[in-house]
């Protein structure tokens, strides 16, 4: 008997930090980004039972997409998109209010305690679920949230969870963001694993100065380009460039 | 009374088992409906704690995975604590739900976005670059280049059309954001629909759907300058818009005495630009003017030496007749005085002989232009579609001169007129995704007669005998051009495409030329060899195949085209029929090593048919102390040339490189059979065998990055081989010419950049004598950028001719500042130019028969202050 106890708490320590366990249903969610005019659709799946939660998403683009641009001195430049296709997952551990993003090697903890929902009162019918409103920010954008109470959960798609009901469907005041159920699976048992102990445990602080660093250094890195193919331009071209704006700084949180 | 009725409410839930439910939803709602005033979850012990300051009769809810829910009615009277506890049963619940979604902000159809506009405008945007700027996935930069993504948009229509191209900035910064309805993004844009996917574009264009029943707005912006230290020296542009969905509308109107040429600014709209050969037929067709005062043009920007008047007003219009016949038409009103002054001096050394010829020039011309366009488009159907364009020109010229020449002082009148009616038609059927046809018909007819008159005979030892006080010719070349063409473009699966192009062309020129000698007001002699009738019919039916071969890195082309020519001259004493047949093959070789190596090369054999103006029988004045004629026999001249080009790196790397090879040879070419004497030269066309041209060019780009900047290398070498006649000697003749430039360039993020290079020139023209010549230009530019307000340029340049003693180097400086009060509202700059003052400037040239040189007033040191407001 007290065997089992040590046991028991033992796999018990592990599986809050493994965040193995074994899921009671399966959401299928549309997951859309629209950030840079490109449309970025991901294929995502939450999976939960009563205590944790998993999400997953992977960009649905296959190719790289290539595009020959002309200028108006016919000057040809190729721009290569390489598509991101490695799946992320998210890990809800209510237990300890942590969300784990896990992406290859690197897995980024951070304190689940910035969605402050405000419940609206205002219903929308979405296939056979009676869902409410909710509003919050989070990270630079406002989001407006629908969730069913009768689904008594309190996650939800990517990070989102805290409502009295699963996230139906949740997106942003400028659409950029946009997540949505596509199909919901109840029972759906699989084992779902966890983080990996060959992982890196990283802060989600250090992970945004190492992040700010690199767009710094890609900024400065385009800027420097550009400036380097204006100066190959010669006096008959009359070419000034300008830099815009960084594109490439629009993901989901902008904060 | 409390301040805080807040009421706190706590207990454990369990299970059947007694187990605790750890993250069970608990929430207060009220009675008769969904409304949640407020949740929480239990923690890991199954214990909650809910606080509310609600009062009243509300509900108690307890519900978890996989567990029957359970409600309790509870009772808030604030400031009271309530505890409940819940056993909840087992419950599976089985969900197999889907969802399918309805409407967006965004829609994706295939190639196009559509976005509403007021799902993201947020109430403080004025002109539709700012609405813009709130969409995602555009980029709007600071100076209004849109891009979509990083790729820059080709234009931005309104309704489907567009009248600025790349000029869409005119819109952008003028039009009103609040009467747009939707924005929608085009991918794999194409401008003739039907030519989409054949192709393969990869060009993104926006289109503006506007709010329906808005009332037709008008809006656009004025851009005035005058002249500060300077005599009366003004600059003024205005834009007017309008678009409504059926009606767009566009005026344009531009005052300047600053030498600019005004309908620079809508020539793409005359001649729209297209990289196609398809619907080209007859573009290259023209009638020529024999004579013009004044040809010399200085090696300067235009702007130094134009001494101008000019006004010009264009209105532009585009109709939606139907849902499938869309009308567009442009006019536009010209009026302009141009003033030149030259000082010319010319060296002869023929054979032997040598003398100098003097020349002082003031000429003024006065031209008015009136031009007229119709384009209608109607679609017949998904894939056909026919296009019929309409223009009309009317030019009126009026030029004056006075000449002081070799000391003598005469005048010059010069009246031209120039009339045109241009009618094409184009029918395009897209038989398939990867067929096109495409059927063209072409009418042109041009004339344009001038009247030439001076005041004295400068040559009477042509004309011995004779007491003229008044020389005139009257000249006209009238031109009818009727052409039908069909083409056949197939692109096939692997890449490779073919084209086949078959047609019959006719042109017909009159030539009527008459010289006559003036005594007294009355006409006194009519010389014989200087008057023409000439009448020159040329058709051509024409069969041209083209097909290039794709195969991994390798593309191989070949082309021929095949001409059945029936040609026929008729002119006083002269009647001549010819019936000419020849292929012209080309074959093209490329490939593309890697991304770093390309390789081409072209080798083409061209027989070319006479024109009118090679083949007249008899003299004709073409300037002041000049004659000139034809070959007097129909020819057709043969050549042969090669071209091979290589290229080094790409454009943005650290070094590229480009290196070309030409020689072409005429196996027989247009030389000249010239009698030159002080007073006059007679020059007569001849075909003679044998030119040579060779022509090697290198360049190369390299940067260094210890100095931020980049070194740019350009080297031209061409050689050319001929021969002529003159005053009855043979000549062989070679020229060489040197180019040798280099240019540095620095890249720096801060404040401050700078521009510098320097460009070397050297002719030689070798007969039985050698003339030399070397040029230098030199220049370099400043550039302060202080902030996103304010930034100033300065622009030096230096001349220099090596073979001119004194007067050799010429210096000028300009320069502009701009100041932004409120961006796409209000801005000042103060622009400069020659502030050297310089007031002439001389230029030196060699050829085979003498050295010259041209000496030109320039406009003088001004500074102008322009205000841009939009309204």
């Amino acid at each position: 008997m007290k065997i089992n106890k040590i046991f028991f708490l033992l796999v018990c320590s592990v599986q809050a930090f493994s965040q193995n366990f074994v899921s009671t249903a399966k959401v299928e969610y549309e997951m859309m980004i629209n950030t840079d005019g490109s449309l970025q659709n991901f294929e995502a799946n939450l999976y939960f039972n009563n205590v944790y939660s998993k999400f997953d998403y992977k960009n649905k683009e296959t190719s790289d997409k290539v595009s020959e641009i002309k200028t108006a001195t016919n000057v040809s430049k190729t721009v290569i998109k390489k598509a991101d296709t490695t799946m992320t997952s998210i890990f809800f551990n209510p237990v300890k209010n942590i969300l784990y993003s896990s992406k290859l090697n690197e897995v980024v903890f951070e304190d689940n305690n910035q969605q402050k929902w405000e419940l609206i009162d205002e219903q929308k019918v979405i296939g056979n679920l009676h869902c409410a409103k909710a509003v919050c920010s989070f990270r630079g954008r406002d989001y407006i949230a629908w969730y069913v109470n009768t689904i008594p959960v309190s996650f939800g798609p990517w990070k989102f969870n805290g409502l009295p009901g699963l996230i139906i469907e949740i997106y942003d005041s400028r659409k950029e963001v946009y997540m949505a159920v596509k199909k919901i699976d109840m029972p759906f048992s699989k084992n779902i694993t966890g983080i990996d102990s060959e992982q890196t445990l990283i802060s989600r602080e250090e992970e945004q100065k190492k992040v700010a660093e690199q767009w710094a250094k890609k900024q400065k890195e385009i800027e420097t380009r550009a400036k380097i193919i204006e100066s190959s331009f010669s006096k008959e071209d009359k070419v000034r460039i300008k830099v815009s704006e960084p594109v490439f700084n629009k993901g989901i949180e902008i904060e | 009374m409390s301040l805080h009725a807040q009421s706190i409410i706590s207990g454990q839930i369990l299970d059947s088992a007694k187990n605790p439910i750890p993250f069970a939803n608990v929430s207060i709602k009220v009675q008769n409906g969904l409304t949640i005033i407020a949740f929480t979850t239990t923690d890991n012990n199954g214990n909650y704690n809910l606080k509310t300051n609600k009062t009243g009769d509300y509900n108690l809810c307890f519900s978890a995975l996989s567990f029957k829910a359970a409600t309790f009615p509870v009772a808030l009277e604030g400031n009271k604590n309530y505890i409940q506890n819940a056993s909840l049963a087992d419950e599976i619940v089985a969900l197999n739900e889907v969802i399918v979604q309805n409407e967006r902000a965004i829609t994706i159809k295939q190639d196009t976005i559509i976005m509403n506009a007021n799902a993201f405008s947020k109430g403080n945007e004025t002109v539709v670059e700012d609405l813009l700027k709130n969409l995602p996935g555009i980029n709007v930069s600071e100076d209004g280049t849109i891009r979509v993504g990083n790729q820059e948009i080709e234009k931005v229509m309104v309704e489907g059309d567009d009248f600025f191209e790349r000029g869409y900035k005119l819109l952008t910064k003028n039009m009103n954001a609040n009467t747009i309805d939707k924005i929608e993004i085009y991918k794999k844009y194409s401008s003739n629909r039907l030519l989409k996917g054949i192709e393969n574009s990869n060009k993104v264009a926006l289109n503006l759907k506007l709010k329906k029943g808005l009332k037709m707005q008008w809006f656009g912006n004025i851009d005035a300058g005058y002249g500060l230290i300077s005599e009366n020296r003004y600059e003024t542009r205005t834009n007017l818009m309008s678009f409504d969905i059926k009606a767009k509308y566009y005026l344009l109107g531009n005052l300047n005495n600053t030498g600019v040429d005004a309908t620079g600014d809508i020539n793409h709209l005359i001649r729209p630009f297209r990289l196609d050969d398809i619907e080209t037929l007859g573009d290259d067709q023209q009638a020529n003017s024999l004579l013009n005062l004044n040809i010399m043009t200085p090696s300067l920007k235009e702007e130094r030496t134009k001494f101008n008047n000019a006004e010009m007003i264009s209105l532009n219009a585009i109709h939606t007749l139907s849902p499938k016949v869309k009308m567009k038409t442009l006019g536009f009103f010209n009026w302009d005085e141009n003033d030149s002054f030259l000082n010319e001096y010319q060296f002869y050394q023929i054979n032997g002989t040598s003398f100098t010829n003097t020349n002082n020039l003031t000429l003024t011309k006065k031209k008015i232009v009136g031009f007229g366009k119709i384009d209608l488009n109607y679609d017949l159907s998904n894939n056909k579609m026919l296009e019929f364009t309409s223009k009309y020109n009317n030019e009126h010229e009026n030029g004056t001169s006075q000449l002081i020449f070799n000391e003598t002082p005469t005048n010059e009148k010069l009246k031209g007129n120039n009339q045109l009616i241009d009618e094409k038609i184009v029918f395009t059927n897209k038989i398939n995704d990867n067929k096109v046809l495409v059927l063209v018909g072409r009418c042109i007819s041009e004339k344009t007669p001038q009247t030439y008159n001076i005041n004295a005979l400068l040559f009477p030892d042509l004309f011995s005998g004779q007491n003229v006080d008044k020389v005139i010719q009257q000249s006209e070349n009238k031109m009818q051009f009727s052409a039908i063409d069909g083409n056949l473009l197939d692109r096939k699966r692997n890449g490779s495409l073919l084209e086949v192009k078959t047609g019959l062309k006719h042109r017909q020129d009159i030539l009527n030329t008459r010289l006559m000698f003036q005594e007294n007001n009355t006409i006194a002699t009519v010389p014989e060899e200087y008057q023409n009738s000439g009448k020159y019919a040329s058709m051509d039916a024409y069969l041209n195949a083209k097909y290039s071969y794709k195969k991994g890195r390798y593309t191989l082309t070949g082309e021929m085209e095949a001409h059945q020519l029936f040609n026929k001259y008729t002119d006083v004493g002269r009647n001549e029929k010819q019936a000419p047949f020849f292929v012209n093959p080309k074959i093209g070789f490329n490939i593309e090593i890697n991304k770093s190596n390309r390789f081409f090369s072209v080798y083409s054999y061209n027989k070319t048919n006479a024109g009118i103006l090679d083949v007249y029988s008899n003299y004709v004045l073409t300037g002041y102390r000049n004659f000139d004629k034809g070959t007097s026999n129909i020819n057709q001249l043969q050549a042969s040339s090669i071209l091979l080009n290589y290229g080094l790196g790409n454009w943005g790397a650290k070094f590229f490189a480009n290196a070309s090879f030409i020689y072409t040879k005429n196996h027989d070419f247009y030389s000249t059979n010239s009698t030159i004497i002080p007073n006059y030269s007679q020059v007569e066309k001849i075909i003679i065998k044998n030119q040579d041209l060779l022509s090697v060019s290198l360049d190369g780009n390299y940067f260094i990055k210890a100095i931020t900047s980049n070194f740019k290398l350009n080297f031209v070498y061409s050689n050319s081989n001929f021969k002529n006649v003159v005053n009855n000697k043979e000549r062989e003749i070679k020229t060489n010419n040197f180019n040798y430039a280099f240019e540095l360039r620095s890249a720096f993020r801060g404040m401050f950049n700078y521009h510098v290079g320097s460009k070397w020139k050297t002719s030689e023209t070798k007969t039985n004598m050698i003339n030399k010549n070397t040029i230098n230009i030199s220049f370099l530019d400043l550039i302060f950028d202080f902030n996103k307000k304010f930034n100033i340029s300065l622009e030096s340049e230096r001349y220099f001719f090596g073979n001119l003693d004194k007067n050799n180097k010429y210096y000028f400086l300009d320069f502009e500042s701009k100041y932004t009060v409120q961006d796409n509202k209000l801005s000042f700059t103060l622009s400069g130019k020659n502030l050297f003052g310089t007031k002439t400037f001389r230029e030196y040239h060699v050829n085979d028969i003498s050295v010259y040189g041209t000496e030109y007033r320039l406009l003088p040191r001004y500074v102008l202050l322009r205000i841009d407001y939009r309204f």
